[in-house]
């Protein structure tokens, strides 16, 4: 994905995170960090891909990254939540009935066994 | 009137029924009447760092979707960029088509790619000339435009408004009568999901926003995505000790310009409802 990186800088330039005084992901991308924690550090606003002169796909690179790293706490959390519910946060049953007197539509939660197969 | 799914995802969902719920009646104004998506789960955004599976997810949902031939109307960035991004995907790859579907038919179900998604700013865009005759009421405040980036980019994909100035969203604020002010951070990300990562680097970045917006005489601040709408407002209190600068969801300022009887705006900041009844 990043063979084509001819480290230009412009990710770095075009990140917010960095502007305001942070390593980001642009950072890893750049050489400038060689910490693989970083890598994380991304608010996913695409503007480094849709900036990069070698028109790389940044994001799925640093998707593919990403997965084969250890993710922050938060993510793991938010991934439990999906696996029981279908949702990364915490929806149960009782959030579904408060919509009829919210003026929403219920719904059904889907079987934990779909979100399994779908996941799997 | 013409069915749409309404698909508020996990934030909107847990968080902000009255995003969800003001953009209901938005769209019942516009000739859409929305329904819940049934058994439908995340749209993937989530787990894209954790597993390629996460397209099984969006496909699910876009399957559900397909099946009762309805369009899907986001309220998130995120949920717009996955839906949207996984069906350019299939679009240029027909085996990724394929292979989605071969776990998705022991479901029962098909993923065509046929459904049409659409942001609620898309929408508003759409029906922008209905709107500006429809608005009866002038909001005199001051307002800073929070935009959703992930509406905008990958442009090649997403297709709307200026990938890097989008400017849609001001003018759909500033249909309503109100000041857009315009300030250092009104194109940048939020950065509301680097809470996920480092709270406090998504706690500056919010403080930064909210000072700029503070120093400008700003009143309110305008989202239409449930994590900018986390940051700024929900959160603020935890990172900025100034002026409040609450934050109010588009579908809540369109609806006050629109003369809604005050109880349908859901308005649940106590200092946000001292400004709105006095407009």
């Amino acid at each position: 994905m990043f063979e084509d990186c001819i480290k230009c800088g412009f990710c770095q330039e075009n990140c917010f995170i960095e502007n305001a005084g942070f390593e980001s992901l642009t950072s890893f991308i750049s050489g400038d960090s060689l910490n693989k924690d970083v890598i994380w550090v991304c608010a996913n606003c695409w503007l480094c891909q849709e900036n990069c002169p070698q028109g790389i796909n940044i994001m799925e690179g640093k998707y593919a990254w990403q997965r084969q790293l250890e993710p922050p706490e938060a993510i793991e959390i938010g991934t439990a939540n999906i696996i029981d519910c279908g949702f990364c946060l915490p929806i149960s049953l009782d959030l579904i009935e408060a919509r009829i007197d919210q003026g929403l539509d219920k719904f059904d939660l889907v079987g934990q066994e779909i979100i399994a197969f779908l996941l799997d | 009137m013409k069915d749409v799914v309404l698909y508020p995802g996990c934030l909107v969902l847990y968080r902000f029924p009255e995003y969800e719920y003001t953009s209901k009646l938005l769209l019942q104004e516009l000739g859409l009447n929305s329904v819940a998506l049934n058994e439908s789960v995340c749209c993937g955004a989530y787990v894209q760092g954790n597993t390629e599976n996460w397209e099984y997810l969006a496909a699910y949902n876009m399957s559900l979707a397909e099946l009762q031939g309805l369009e899907i109307i986001t309220l998130c960035g995120g949920c717009t960029n996955t839906f949207k991004r996984l069906k350019d995907m299939c679009a240029k790859n027909p085996e990724k088509l394929e292979i989605l579907n071969k776990r998705l038919s022991k479901l029962g179900l098909k993923f065509t790619n046929q459904v049409k998604v659409r942001h609620l700013l898309e929408v508003l865009n759409d029906n922008f000339e209905q709107l500006e005759r429809q608005i009866s009421k002038k909001v005199g405040l001051n307002l800073g435009v929070m935009n959703p980036c992930q509406v905008y980019r990958p442009s090649e994909i997403m297709k709307f408004d200026n990938p890097e100035e989008p400017r849609i969203m001001q003018k759909l604020a500033a249909l309503t009568g109100a000041k857009v002010i315009n300030y250092l951070q009104e194109d940048e990300c939020c950065g509301s999901s680097l809470i996920n990562v480092n709270k406090e680097m998504a706690q500056s970045l919010g403080r930064n926003r909210i000072r700029e917006l503070e120093k400008l005489e700003t009143d309110l601040v305008v989202t239409a995505c449930g994590n900018c709408h986390l940051l700024l407002d929900r959160l603020q209190g935890e990172y900025h000790q100034g002026r409040q600068i609450p934050a109010i969801f588009i579908s809540q300022l369109i609806g006050l310009s629109l003369a809604w009887p005050y109880r349908e705006l859901k308005i649940k900041n106590a200092l946000l409802r001292r400004l709105i009844k006095n407009v």
